[in-house]
């Protein structure tokens, strides 16, 4: 553990927080968060259940609560069941450390990312979820890390690591969410690690507070025979980035990416994604959608890499923006780098307002411009959201994106 | 497809050593390697320069020094071998520099004979095809011809320095507008340095009778080639402009940093097409040319054009991204590109397209194909600032591998600053499959010309843009450059 968190601290000394010159941070400006000091949480920090409910899915699904990183025994459900260990991260650090070893950040590349790097060098405290090999998750878990902040700037560091062993299936929801206006920096970072023959799927949604930069990892690294979803819905923050690397190491893997970000305000969105295809006959899918009002911007950057002998890949990547003000900006770099030659990869981006035709054929048939134009850009989330297992979470974020958009009330009666 | 089977045979039966690689003897008067000020003060001189070129030739070295040489590539079969800019000539001219020729009969016979080599019978081939030819050779150019026609309308067609010695007030106003003396490393390089190149004026309203066209070669040993080219249409004017391009086998490693620069005004239209065959190095990636070309076109005016189309087959390593500034109202860019790269070759190219004025359009078309230990890279920008009312971009790059050890990249930016904007980009990749060839041999074509074939249809929507000469050359050259890459 501790030559994890100074090779992490290293890291981040000698990368800091680049400026916009490094291509990798090209869309997102750093320079309030290096020139702000930021302070850990008070570990007496405590919430209360009230503040939370907003944020909260079915009243059945385990829970695990921290508030500024700091763990929430009082407002926490869940408990280890058959096949599935749910850990306090602290806990396993103090009792035994070694079933962390070559587990945790071993696949969140700390070493060229200042926030991985920050996050890596100051884990603390957060979730280990380990599924038995055959086992199945009968109810996902609900991780909610709540950011209130306190009078002077603070950061948070949340960590999630998830172990599925061969042949077990699960769901976990992350919420990274708040209320307050106050500073804060949150970098959680997740690592998913599927065996072989798993089932595994991952949400985070982001509904942070006014003034809570979130700079979030997730890492996924598959077996054989897998099946791995990942999916960020990014609704509320000034500034949410997120960097999400998929790794397929055993043959016949299945990663499925997705993202839904909506921006308003001058709030920026930030998607980076790489996906590794190590072996052949994988299979992934990205599709990465970004709905920007106002002058909000958001930037996307995607890779599929291939390397040299995984035949047979199968990889799409697309990326979608919608522009609804003449305001907002976005940016699209859908990359390819590809070292096999027996492979199908393709990636195409779209940026562009709502279609006119539609919008017309709409109003045509007496649906008032307001409510047309609500209609497409749900349909356009749709396409993410549909895909959204957890039936509570998909309302969610559903209501959340209606409420948004005027004329919600017109919607909800057409439903 | 109607390949000829026996000039494909013959064309297979050469083997894979480059076809043009021959070395003219001419004494060059060549300054010994090495760059500094005294350098370019030399080059000025030689020149005749008046005072003010020297001194954009000086700021720009100045900035030059200060900058970083990039070195983006990252492909571990063949090494950015670093280059010492202080072992190349900065300068060579064919001796009779002091008295040029005055007609095709006063050119040196050996220097004729190259050309009848490369395929270019300077006189019959601009006869015959009507193309007026700045042969450069060896950085001064040596031969124009169809000079009285093009005058006769106005064209002003001639080597760069013949420019500033006739037209010094059209040299001034235009050069560096469009690629700044110190746009980047290469750029600026041959901002200090260049020797030569081909100036291109059409006055307003006039349409060029006939495709200009420019042969570019390098000839004497270590001598990097700088070449400068600037292209104004001024408004309504029209002008399809050719380079093609070859050079003798070297061993050792060349720089080109070649610096080309359009201007469209109100309603004119450029179309400037390229084919590059500089030598590639042999299969184990020793030898061949650096290409580090800054190609850039401003569509100055409304409902201007630009039109960049280019066949990439040849050299070590090609970094090029020929642009288009759309600052006219419904001015319009396009970029159509073939790059090959076989054996150890590296191509990065791709195209940038800022849209500044409303209504502007742009379309990409690159296809890229790969074989051996080569690595083909698209790099694009598609860039529409805040006031581009109703711009539109198609983009589509496709790669095609043929081989396990080559590889494919698509690196494309895409930043959108207004709500207007339709944006599409389409990439794929893929291979020719085994199912194409078995269905084209079972025909009793054999799997030389079935691949032939299929990587013709492939590149086909950008060959169609070629004028038709410039086509032909262009199909035989990816058949030559795929030798051996079957398998």
């Amino acid at each position: 553990m501790t030559a994890i968190r100074k090779a992490a601290m290293n890291a981040y000394e000698s990368i800091l927080w680049p400026s916009m010159r490094d291509e990798s941070w090209r869309y997102t400006d750093t320079r309030a968060i290096a020139a702000t000091d930021f302070k850990s949480a008070d570990p007496s920090t405590v919430i209360k259940a009230d503040s939370l409910s907003p944020f909260l899915l079915d009243s059945d699904m385990p829970l695990m609560v921290f508030a500024d990183g700091v763990y929430q025994p009082d407002l926490s459900t869940a408990t280890s069941m058959p096949g599935v260990q749910i850990h306090r991260l602290a806990d396993v650090i103090a009792s035994n450390p070694e079933r962390l070893e070559g587990r945790l950040a071993s696949h969140a590349d700390y070493q060229d990312d200042p926030a991985c790097g920050l996050s890596t060098a100051m884990i603390t405290d957060g979730v280990v979820v380990e599924i038995e090999a055959e086992a199945t998750m009968e109810t996902p878990l609900h991780i909610v890390f709540f950011n209130q902040g306190t009078t002077h700037p603070i950061s948070t560091h949340p960590r999630v690591l998830i172990v599925a062993n061969d042949r077990s299936t699960g769901t976990v929801i992350e919420s990274h969410v708040g209320t307050s206006e106050q500073v804060i920096l949150s970098t959680p970072v997740t690592e998913l690690i599927a065996g072989d023959n798993v089932n595994l799927d991952h949400y985070r949604m982001v509904r942070e507070g006014a003034a809570t930069w979130h700079l979030g990892d997730v890492a996924l690294h598959q077996g054989a025979r897998t099946e791995v979803s990942s999916c960020v819905l990014a609704f509320d923050g000034p500034l949410i980035r997120t960097r999400m690397r998929g790794t397929l190491a055993g043959e016949d893997g299945n990663a499925i990416l997705h993202g839904l970000a909506m921006g308003h305000e001058d709030r920026h969105i930030e998607n980076l994604l790489r996906v590794n295809h190590m072996v052949p006959h994988c299979r992934s899918r990205e599709s990465f959608k970004h709905i920007l009002e106002d002058k909000s911007t958001a930037a996307f950057t995607g890779r599929i890499y291939v390397a040299e002998g995984a035949q047979k890949t199968d990889a799409v990547q697309t990326n979608r923006n919608l522009l609804l003000s003449n305001t907002s900006k976005a940016t699209a770099r859908p990359q390819l780098e590809i070292y096999a030659d027996d492979v199908k990869c393709t990636h195409g981006a779209t940026i562009g307002e709502l279609d006119q035709e539609a919008m017309f054929y709409l109003q045509a048939r007496g649906i008032p411009a307001d409510a047309a134009r609500s209609m497409l850009v749900q349909a356009f989330a749709g396409e993410i959201l549909d895909d959204v297992a957890p039936e509570s979470l998909r309302n969610q974020a559903q209501l959340l994106l209606r409420n948004r958009l005027p004329a919600a009330e017109h919607l909800a009666a057409m439903e | 497809m109607t390949t000829d089977p026996n000039a494909t045979l013959d064309q297979w039966a050469e083997g894979s050593d480059y076809r043009w690689g021959f070395v003219t003897d001419i004494d060059a008067d060549t300054v010994p390697p090495g760059l500094d000020e005294s350098v370019i003060r030399f080059i000025s001189a030689k020149k005749n320069e008046p005072e003010w070129l020297l001194e954009w030739r000086l700021k720009a070295y100045e900035r030059w020094l200060k900058m970083e040489e990039p070195e983006w590539p990252h492909f571990p079969d063949r090494p950015y071998g670093p280059i010492d800019y202080q072992a190349i000539s900065y300068y060579s001219a064919p001796k009779s520099d002091e008295d040029r020729p005055k007609s095709l009969d006063e050119v040196d016979p050996k220097l004729l004979e190259t050309y009848e080599k490369l395929g270019i019978p300077l006189e019959e081939r601009a006869a015959l095809a009507g193309v007026a030819v700045d042969a450069v050779f060896d950085s001064v150019s040596v031969a124009t011809t169809f000079r009285d026609k093009l005058k006769e309308h106005g064209v002003i067609f001639c080597s760069f320095s013949e420019a500033v010695q006739d037209h010094p007030e059209l040299v001034k106003k235009y050069l560096g507008t469009v690629v700044p003396a110190a746009d980047n490393y290469f750029a600026a390089l041959n901002s200090a340095v260049f020797t030569d190149g081909s100036f291109v004026y059409i006055p307003k309203g006039v349409r060029c009778p006939m495709e200009l066209s420019t042969y570019f070669r390098i000839n004497a040993l270590n001598t990097g080639q700088f070449e400068r080219t600037l292209i104004v249409a001024d408004e309504g004017a029209y002008v399809s402009y050719l380079e093609g391009c070859t050079a003798p086998q070297r061993d050792e490693n060349q720089l080109h940093a070649a610096v080309v620069e359009l201007i469209a005004m109100e309603d004119a239209e450029i179309k400037y097409s390229t084919i590059q065959n500089w030598y590639p190095g042999d299969e184990n990636g020793v030898g061949g040319i650096y290409n580090f070309v800054t190609k850039r076109g401003l569509c100055e005016g409304d409902r201007s054009h630009i039109s960049w189309t280019q066949v990439e087959t040849g050299s070590a390593m090609t970094w090029k991204y020929p642009s288009c500034i759309l600052k006219g109202d419904d001015s319009i860019g396009e970029f159509y590109s073939v790059a090959l790269t076989n054996h150890r070759q590296q191509a990065d190219t791709g195209t940038k397209m800022v849209h500044i004025g409303k209504n502007t359009r742009s379309n990409i078309v690159s296809k890229g194909i790969s074989a051996g230990y080569g690595h083909n890279t698209y790099r694009g920008l598609v860039n529409i600032r805040r006031g581009a009312v109703n711009a539109r971009n198609y983009t589509q790059c496709d790669s095609m591998l043929m081989g396990e050890t080559c590889g494919a990249h698509t690196f494309p930016v895409i930043e959108v600053g207004n709500d207007t904007a339709h944006i599409e980009h389409e990439a794929s990749t893929s291979k020719i499959g085994e199912d194409q060839i078995f269905y084209c041999n079972q025909r009793g074509i054999s799997p030389e010309d079935a691949v032939s074939m299929i990587v013709n249809g492939f590149c086909r929507e950008v060959l169609a843009e070629l004028p038709m000469e410039f086509a032909v050359e262009a199909r035989k050259l990816l058949e030559v450059s795929l030798e051996d890459s079957v398998g």
